[in-house]
């Protein structure tokens, strides 16, 4: 065996060993809960309306996945409400704010 | 382990980046244990700062959850912010290497006999000496000796995993050993 194999070879079994010894070392039981508990205060305050909601953390979401199809969703809602709401000449008087004068 | 699913992952680490405290759970209780295993397996560090390793990797993941893009899983992202975690461990500590022909000697003596109780502790010191040297590599020589000596990859198998040629993953090979042999005779700490 050359100088580089045997060198090689010892890192080998190094390496090895030492991942062999803590393959089988268990996770503190504890472990689990401490980290929520950590990664939920590292979480942005969030004790505020409107960020307390379901909706906003879900608009968020939507936001950050896919902003294109969020706004247009967003759009097609607002104007359903807006149609519910004040009725079909609301939106006829939206459209007519949109074609500008003339 | 089964084949992770982008769409979910990327819905998943979404769902960090707006607040989201079921899906900061979830990411807690997946990937603490798996991160935590990694952790130790890869480096020479104690059970206590391995575990304060994978739960700052999961700090931070949580802060820059909105720079995550899905290229590559979110296993695969965690863990590389896991090796910078651990990297800085190893340079703030800045142990002295060990001499070399104690550490090759002690190696093959202790691995090849039934340990005393005393030749576990020196073969810890060993261990945690080469993993010293080994994290003080440039990240791209560690990890091919990782992935060759410690995983037991084909040169061909780094080279996919790297997207480097083949040539290229002996290259870094040759280099992080030779660096390896440097830093644990204390000649050398810059080497490229």
């Amino acid at each position: 065996m050359t100088a580089n194999q045997w060198f090689e070879e010892n890192i080998r079994r190094v390496l090895k060993g030492r991942a062999a010894r803590v393959a089988s070392l268990a996770l503190p039981a504890e472990a689990l809960a401490d980290t929520l508990a950590l990664c939920l205060g590292a979480l942005r305050p969030r004790n505020r309306w409107p960020e307390n909601t379901r909706l906003y953390v879900a608009v968020r979401a939507r936001l950050a996945e896919d902003p294109v199809r969020a706004l247009a969703g967003l759009g097609v809602a607002a104007a359903v409400i807006v149609y519910l709401g004040f009725g079909q000449e609301s939106l006829a008087w939206l459209g007519s704010l949109l074609r500008g004068p003339g | 382990m089964s084949t992770p699913d982008p769409e979910a992952e990327r819905r998943l680490v979404a769902s960090i980046a707006a607040g989201d405290r079921d899906a900061a759970r979830t990411l807690c209780e997946d990937y603490l244990p798996r991160l935590r295993a990694y952790v130790l397996r890869r480096s020479g560090l104690d059970n206590e700062t391995a575990l304060e390793t994978a739960q700052e990797t999961i700090l931070a993941a949580l802060r820059s959850a909105q720079v995550f893009r899905g290229e590559s899983s979110l296993y695969t992202w965690l863990c590389a912010i896991a090796r910078r975690k651990v990297a800085d461990h190893y340079r703030r500590a800045n142990r002295r290497p060990l001499s070399l022909d104690g550490l090759i000697v002690a190696g093959l003596t202790l691995i090849d006999t039934g340990p005393l109780p005393e030749e576990i502790t020196e073969r810890e010191e060993m261990a945690a000496a080469i993993h010293s040297a080994l994290w003080r590599l440039p990240e791209d020589q560690r990890e091919a000796v990782f992935r060759k000596y410690l995983d037991d990859r084909s040169v061909a198998e780094i080279a996919a995993e790297l997207g480097r040629s083949e040539k290229a993953v002996e290259s870094l090979l040759s280099r992080g050993r030779a660096n390896l042999r440097k830093r644990l005779t204390g000649k050398g700490d810059g080497a490229r």
